[in-house]
């Protein structure tokens, strides 16, 4: 398969799964070109990945912890600025109207990012293996960490 | 058959067991009320989350931008910055960049050096000096001054003299004497 190929095939589903993760339309397109361009230039040097999709993801999720971390920090500073709440709105709830959605995705933004990954990556319908392989964790913690993840999640989105 | 834990009834719900791990789960389910209630809960809170994380999925999807394009792009940038890098370091190695800033360290210090000097012999110590002067000559400022002057000049600083020159408002020259000056006073 191609780079141009791959890129046809998985481009849709980067770009939902950095949408997903980020909230911000903007930030996800530029972090799915971000993708390719590190996989064009992986392929300069190095034969095609024996899995492409999990090699993607595993990029994928490094640039969303960078990309959250960021998120964060600016969202701390704004809050620090400007304490009382009236003020603020929330990066990711910018480009949400919907109140119940940005309801959830507050509930979203609690576990650590680690969870929010597998949490998506699950979603997007990968198999432990791939989710290990992207997350570079040993596929026998998977289940553990997944199940822990879904439980506290779902208590979040419960409450 | 003990119960399996939490972590492996979540593997089940997962679809990550393998057939022969299923066929013996379920059928401890269906002798197991406790572990039937723990699958119930585990398969509810999994299509929550499934559910509810569907709904982040955007709703448009924009264009799959030239990538050649954007790559392109980056590597001319690239290969640009290192050219002007590496010709910056030809030009500019990093032995001739000490050479630099030696001789400009260099230049400093002199610089610091002479204006040292100069402030040695200030404005004020030129004018005690010329006051002392005038007391040794014993002229009277109130009446001499409408026939004579003195003008004073600092000849060489590396001699670190001074001379006098006494003259009419004429400009003719009266006195002349020059002297050594220490510690901001000059000597006889």
């Amino acid at each position: 398969m191609s780079f141009e190929e791959i890129c046809k095939n998985q481009y849709e589903a980067i770009y939902r799964f950095l949408f997903k993760m980020t909230g911000q339309p903007e930030a996800a397109l530029d972090l799915t070109q971000e993708t390719f361009i590190k996989f064009y230039e992986y392929l300069e040097g190095n034969a095609m990945p024996e899995n492409p999709g999990a090699w993607l993801y595993r990029v994928v999720s490094n640039l969303c912890k960078n990309q959250l971390k960021r998120q964060n920090t600016f969202h701390r500073i704004l809050l620090g600025l400007f304490p009382s709440d009236s003020h603020i709105t929330h990066i990711e709830e910018k480009v949400i109207q919907d109140e119940e959605l940005a309801m959830l995705r507050s509930a979203f933004t609690k576990p650590p990012v680690r969870d929010r990954l597998l949490l998506q990556l699950f979603q997007e319908g990968l198999s432990y293996a791939k989710i290990a392989e992207s997350l570079q964790i040993r596929k026998t913690s998977v289940g553990k960490m997944l199940s822990r993840a879904i439980e506290k999640c779902a208590k979040n989105m419960e409450s | 058959m003990k119960c399996p834990g939490k972590e492996m009834i979540f593997n089940y719900v997962a679809g990550e067991l393998s057939s022969e791990a299923n066929q013996i789960l379920e059928a401890h389910f269906s002798q197991c009320a406790a572990c039937r209630k723990i699958l119930s809960e585990t398969e509810q809170q999994t299509s929550l989350v499934q559910q509810k994380l569907k709904k982040f999925a955007p709703s448009i999807i924009p264009e799959r931008p030239d990538l050649q394009a954007k790559i392109n792009l980056k590597k001319s940038k690239l290969k640009i910055g290192a050219n002007a890098k590496q010709e910056s370091f030809i030009r500019f190695p990093a032995s001739r960049r000490l050479v630099l800033a030696g001789v400009m360290g260099i230049i400093l210090i002199f610089c610091m050096v002479r204006m040292n000097l100069r402030h040695k012999i200030d404005e004020g110590a030129i004018y005690q000096m010329m006051m002392q002067y005038e007391d040794e000559l014993g002229t009277d400022p109130k009446t001499d001054w409408l026939e004579k002057r003195i003008i004073i000049s600092i000849i060489d600083e590396k001699e670190n003299t001074i001379e006098f020159i006494q003259s009419t408002k004429e400009n003719e020259e009266i006195s002349r004497e020059k002297f050594k000056i220490e510690n901001g006073k000059f000597l006889n």
